[in-house]
């Protein structure tokens, strides 16, 4: 409990960034599982992540260090010679003479060192996932006799074959590729959420001004709609547009795992208990909001990475919500 | 309620009541994190009762990467100083950890924000431009700068200024401290009797001017001992290395890292250049391969079997293996594992 008390005001920004993550990923999980496209998700994160990589591998490290280009260094090197000089006095002396300590003249000027990847990897990331949702949008055949799901499948594999194949080539890109999946949202800071919640209102906008077309396919099938005179390709292209600009906003932020969770279990444990959109969407966001609190605790009290945490009582959750619908329909059929 | 549940109750009270003084004398410390274990070693071979000193890692793991857990924030919170290897060691996430602990204290460029590697020796800083494509290359030199000893007893000195700048009060303490530590420290190096009849500065003087076999060499003085005696029998034997990390244990001893398995620092190793060291063990007769514990095993095994070089897993991080509890054990256990592999 002290710990808790303790940790409160780190958990402040992770728990505004949650709730700002699900506002819009429940909703959007709705959609995706009532269109049976469940890995649409990790294939779009996936391509945004081959984009970050494509990105740190173009990034020269040079531009991040303008005072390093000529081999200088902000610390002057000491040689041994020097160092020798220093030492052999030291045993006649007092060896910690007092002196000022010299942190003003150490580096400072190091601040902002990914500044040069920095400005490249979020349009990096967009620019592939886009690429990945018109991909989805656009190669959607027909007749269907390729699934749309093995299309997804598809991107998935082989965007995050390429990203290893890259990273390869990398400084520590096992380290990283692993750090995109779990992501860090404990870390998370202000101005990376507000730049989100500014995207996501965007976006929230855009789907409840558009939400008759969108609502169509989502709702009656492609055939159906199409039937119907709605342009799928141009609905679609759009849906998995807006769908990429937000996962790359909260991969970067939560990491794969916990944006999957987000996506998918709140829609999946409010599927479970409601019919109607507006019901679901509802309950989703109420399961999303407590889940994430229990997350948070748990991480604080146990101290062990937040984003773990979070997808493993999303778990937890759905686990329990089936267990509660199992139990629920026993009842009915008994009184009936 | 029954003698088990009383005995139960006595012995929580006896814990609390254990702890409260303890809680009360800790608030009196100086609250000091580092990044790496071996900076929180010296840190309390320094500053002994005066501080408590929390590390971020905890020496089993890769140094260039840490995953966020809440408590490292919680650490650095109320923390006094924080100390950084530094070299862009940390680079991955020191300023998350920072900007996280939203402690005005511990900030880049204040007198609670201590870079271990002031004025220590470095090697390999870069004197032309780098960029990634030459794997991870560190601008201001390479970081691993702690596992040469002369480096450690720099830090240590860092470390007593430092503590001593922060509370005034204890600059003596601290001074005597680290004077302490230094004569230990000088003492595994050249053996005790050496360092007793001639002085610690005096010998690193003398060594890192090459001139250490004049005066040893005379007649009448005592014997080489420590670190150095045990390892010069090896000067100028050469080894394979997994990450660019031995280069400073193998500068003070007089090793030649004649080759990596990572083709270019941080990237793992590929066939090629796995082929390419496997040549090159076998043309040279190289007989020791040096590697931490926390990288995969599988490319020097490799190696192993086609060439039959040894593979000596060694921490390079206090705490890494379990005999390795502070700075100077760290360092026998180098010294022990790679003398005993090279004297195969």
């Amino acid at each position: 409990m002290e710990r808790l008390v303790e940790a409160f005001p780190l958990l402040v920004l992770p728990f505004v960034a949650c709730l700002v993550i699900a506002s819009l990923h429940c909703y959007m999980g709705l959609h995706v599982i009532r269109r049976g496209v469940i890995f649409v998700d990790l294939a779009l994160a996936q391509c945004a992540a081959l984009g970050a990589a494509v990105a740190l591998i173009v990034t020269p490290l040079v531009d991040s260090h303008p005072h390093h280009h000529n081999g200088e260094s902000p610390i002057a090197a000491v040689s041994e010679s020097q160092l020798a000089d220093q030492l052999s006095l030291e045993d006649d002396h007092a060896p910690v003479e007092p002196k000022p300590p010299a942190h003003a003249t150490v580096v400072a000027e190091h601040h902002d060192h990914d500044d040069g990847t920095m400005s490249l990897t979020p349009a990096m990331s967009l620019f592939f996932a886009l690429l990945g949702a018109l991909l989805l949008s656009v190669a959607r055949l027909r007749d269907e006799r390729i699934p749309h799901e093995a299309l997804i499948g598809i991107i998935f594999v082989v965007s995050a074959a390429l990203t290893v194949l890259i990273l390869s080539k990398a400084p520590h890109g096992h380290e990283r590729m692993e750090a995109m999946l779990v992501g860090s949202i404990l870390f998370v800071s202000w101005p990376q959420v507000t730049t989100m919640l500014a995207i996501y209102v965007v976006l929230g906008i855009l789907h409840v001004a558009l939400r008759r077309p969108i609502m169509r396919i989502t709702g009656g099938g492609v055939a159906a709609a199409e039937r119907a005179g709605v342009r799928v390709k141009l609905w679609d292209c759009l849906f998995y547009g807006s769908f990429a600009l937000m996962v790359t906003q909260s991969v970067s932020i939560a990491g794969v795992f916990v944006v999957f969770s987000f996506l998918i279990i709140p829609a999946a444990c409010a599927s479970l208990f409601a019919d109607r959109f507006a019901a679901q969407l509802i309950l989703a966001w109420l399961v999303a909001v407590i889940t994430t609190v229990f997350g948070l605790v748990l991480s604080a009290v146990v101290d062990v990475p937040t984003g773990a945490s979070l997808v493993a009582c999303f778990g937890a959750v759905l686990v329990a919500f089936a267990m509660a619908r199992t139990l629920a329909r026993k009842n009915h059929k008994g009184t009936s | 309620m029954s003698p088990f549940m009383k005995r139960c109750l006595w012995l929580w009270t006896a814990c609390i009541a254990a702890c409260l003084p303890m809680n009360a004398k800790a608030d009196e410390k100086l609250r000091v994190v580092t990044t790496t274990t071996d900076l929180a070693a010296i840190a309390r071979a320094i500053g002994g009762e005066k501080v408590e000193v929390t590390s971020i890692a905890t020496g089993r793991e890769d140094p260039h990467f840490i995953a966020a857990k809440p408590s490292y924030m919680m650490a650095t919170r109320k923390a006094d100083l924080w100390i950084r290897v530094g070299l862009e060691l940390e680079i991955g996430y020191e300023e998350l950890i920072l900007d996280g602990s939203r402690n005005a204290k511990i900030r880049i460029a204040t007198p609670g924000h201590l870079d271990a590697s002031e004025g220590v020796l470095r090697l390999e800083v870069p004197t032309q431009r780098i960029d990634r494509s030459m794997g991870d290359i560190h601008p201001l030199g390479n970081p691993h700068y702690w596992i040469d000893p002369l480096n450690g007893r720099i830090v240590a000195k860092n470390i007593g200024r430092r503590l001593a700048h922060l509370t005034p009060e204890n600059a003596e303490y601290f001074a005597d401290q680290t004077k302490a530590f230094q004569r230990q420290l000088d003492e595994r190096m050249f053996g005790p009797e050496l360092v007793g009849k001639i002085g610690g500065g005096k010998l690193w003087a003398l060594l890192l001017k090459n001139r250490l076999e004049e005066v040893i060499d005379k007649p009448g003085q005592p014997p080489l001992g420590g670190w150095l005696a045990a390892m010069r029998p090896y000067r100028g034997r050469k080894i394979v290395t997994y990450h660019r990390s031995w280069s400073y244990f193998a500068h003070r001893f007089g090793l030649v890292v004649a080759a990596e398995l990572e083709p270019k620092p941080g990237i793992p190793p590929s066939p090629g250049h796995v082929a390419d060291v496997i040549k090159r063990v076998k043309a040279e007769k190289i007989k020791v391969l040096l590697m931490e514990p926390f990288y995969s095993r599988k490319a020097p095994d490799l190696v192993a079997s086609e060439t039959g070089i040894i593979v000596v897993q060694c921490a390079n991080s206090v705490r890494g293996q379990p005999e390795a509890t502070d700075y100077l054990s760290l360092m026998d256990g180098i010294v022990n594992r790679v003398s005993a592999a090279l004297s195969r």
